[in-house]
């Protein structure tokens, strides 16, 4: 078990090759899509828009690479940012801009807090919890934006005029945003106890147990996590997005697993890494960006990704066995 | 036996509750009729992740085959008609879910993670050949699947929902397959050092399932008169709390496939009562995730 954990956080050491994997899988695809775009690809504009586009998904993905890590599953996390851009605009009208995205944040944190809660003290398997609040974060989303649309103008015009002397510095934001997530959940996971109480849950939970890790409070530790990083990607959202109808944001569902398994991250638990994830994410913006440039239809997109995570998968699943 | 069939307990107290409250609005012709047609799509899907289930895999895929049968039905439909515009689809279905069962068993890919893969694949295959767009069906006797009925009173839909849980049945008390099926969920090592051939068995229930989903999504293709890529969407959530509330076991080995049926017809009639008392139709995604938990917790007790 140390050997595990300490193989684990010496992972983005120069420690092999092979934990690299995902790092010459960006390469790749960096050079498909430099091919493709004659070059445009790898101007350091489209670099920075990329990485910005990056943003919101890129920090939902973080928090389900904590969850994964651990050992479960957070279906959720699409309908949780969902929720919160409403939530956002509901509590608005009470409590203005600044006071309603903290009330948010009380109440995605506290979906995520119920997730964990739900899963530590039944026996209901995490996929099935939290596909049940994927259901209930959906229709509350709906009901707190009362089935409207929804403008929040307010991130984009407070935040951007501070960058706006940087040369697309309205990408200022959603970088340090997930600069942000990054480096909490890195410093969280790698150089924490909670991230080894994390890593041995996800291996073996009943050892864990036994060696008297906090089972219950780093379960709940890590879905609360999930619910916090939603609500950034949320604020994320609005200010890249200003308007978004109700139940937007589910697709971060999807991307965030997709990320984290091209990232390296293993599903059944105990491996994997915050800045695998980095690259996973990095990964799957370049690819759209690519299919972008390359003119492919939108409605094709999520078939090519699906190919793309099930290839990588299917490779992964092979080296371990 | 009468335990086997507490979850009717639940219909009949919805239907009483609908009848007392709302029977005007509940219990007229063609809210029933489309309460039996919704049952029979969701009870068909429901049919194939309840076979999943058992076998102690799932399948998160549903929606998005069902979504690409109906597309490609309506997409060949006035290129083949109407017999290759059935019979095609259900054989991409199967094939997809055959390589769902392949990825999961020789790829050794989890299952939740390979049927989401699935579920993009065949998505963005549905949204590539529509353009994202519905494609309208004008073929009559292909809408008469739908709008048909037998003695003019039982929709058609509703009878081929009773002659698919037949041919299962038959299948599950007269052939191997229907007593490995539960060994293979309840004990995977048992079952495989009892010669009986886990891997092929699951291949092939994944396949099945496959294919009862194309039905599913044909099935809804002919209800709505079009092919819609995401037509099922949200059905693998349906399918599974469907399953549970017929008391199929998540842990795989338990579960009575005409209970799943009478799952989805229960969570029908729910969705049915839920609509006839006017209520804000958002309220339906809490109490779909409430009804899913609270059934899966009121299963695991007894695990």
């Amino acid at each position: 078990m140390q050997a595990e954990i300490t193989r684990n956080r010496a992972g983005y050491g120069l420690a092999n090759l092979r934990r690299y994997r995902q790092v010459f899988l960006l390469g790749a695809i960096v050079a498909v899509a430099t091919g493709v775009s004659d070059g445009r690809f790898l101007q350091p504009e489209n670099l920075i828009v990329v990485i910005a586009s990056a943003s919101a998904f890129g920090l939902v993905s973080f928090g389900q690479a904590l969850v994964v890590i651990g050992g479960g599953f957070d279906l959720s996390v699409g309908s949780l940012v969902a929720m919160c851009i409403s939530a956002i605009v509901y509590f608005r009208g009470d409590f203005g801009i600044v006071g309603g995205t903290a009330a948010a944040l009380l109440v995605v944190v506290g979906a995520g807090l119920v997730n964990g809660f739900v899963i530590t003290r039944t026996k209901i398997p995490s996929f099935i919890v939290t596909l049940g609040m994927l259901s209930i974060a959906e229709s509350m989303s709906w009901l707190l934006a009362a089935g409207q649309p929804i403008t929040v103008s307010e991130f984009n015009d407070g935040i951007a005029p501070l960058f706006s002397w940087l040369p697309l510095g309205e990408n200022v934001f959603p970088i340090i945003a997930l600069a942000v997530g990054f480096g909490g959940t890195a410093l969280l996971l790698h150089r924490s106890r909670w991230g080894r109480y994390i890593y041995a849950i996800g291996a073996n939970e009943a050892a864990a147990r036994i060696t008297g890790v906090p089972l219950r409070a780093t379960k709940m530790l890590t879905y609360g996590l999930s619910g916090l990083l939603c609500w950034l990607a949320a604020v994320v959202y609005l200010y890249q997005n200003v308007s978004a109808t109700p139940g937007e944001g589910a697709d971060y569902l999807l991307l965030s697993f997709a990320a984290t398994m091209v990232g390296g991250v293993y599903m059944y638990g105990g491996d994997g890494s915050i800045p695998g994830t980095l690259v996973g994410v990095l990964c799957l913006a370049s690819v759209t960006s690519a299919l972008t440039i390359a003119g492919v239809a939108p409605s094709i997109y999520q078939g090519v990704v699906g190919l793309i995570v099930l290839t990588v998968v299917l490779f992964q699943a092979r080296i371990r066995k | 036996m009468f335990k086997e069939f507490d979850v009717l307990v639940i219909l009949i107290v919805l239907l009483a509750v609908a009848a007392i409250f709302k029977g005007e609005v509940f219990y007229n012709f063609s809210n029933l009729f489309a309460v039996l047609e919704l049952s029979a799509i969701l009870g068909i899907a429901t049919l194939g992740e309840a076979l999943v289930l058992i076998v102690r895999g799932v399948d998160l895929s549903v929606g998005a085959l069902m979504g690409l049968a109906a597309t490609l039905a309506a997409h060949w439909i006035p290129e083949f008609g109407i017999a290759a515009a059935i019979l095609f689809p259900l054989a991409v279905c199967g094939l997809l879910g055959l390589v769902n069962g392949l990825l999961i068993e020789k790829g050794r890919v989890p299952a939740l993670v390979a049927t989401i893969g699935m579920m993009w694949v065949a998505g963005g295959l549905a949204g590539g050949i529509s353009n994202g767009r519905l494609i309208p069906i004008g073929n009559k006797a292909f809408e008469n699947i739908a709008l048909g009925s037998v003695f003019g009173v039982v929709p058609l839909f509703f009878a081929g929902l009773f002659v698919v849980a037949a041919i299962t049945y038959v299948v599950r008390t007269n052939f191997s397959i229907g007593r490995s099926v539960y060994a293979i969920g309840g004990d995977e090592n048992a079952a495989y050092y009892s010669a009986i051939p886990v891997a092929g068995t699951r291949i092939a229930i994944y396949c099945a399932a496959g294919i009862l989903y194309g039905i599913a999504g044909l099935l809804m293709a002919s209800y709505v008169r079009s092919g819609i890529p995401t037509a099922g969407n949200d059905y693998e959530f349906k399918a599974i709390t469907a399953a549970v509330l017929g008391g199929v076991s998540l842990t795989g080995g338990r579960g009575n496939l005409l209970n799943a049926i009478l799952g989805a017809v229960i969570l029908i009639v729910l969705y049915g009562v839920i609509t006839a008392f006017a209520v804000s139709p958002y309220i339906q995604g809490i109490v779909q995730g409430l009804v899913l938990v609270g059934a899966v917790f009121y299963a695991s007790r007894n695990y």
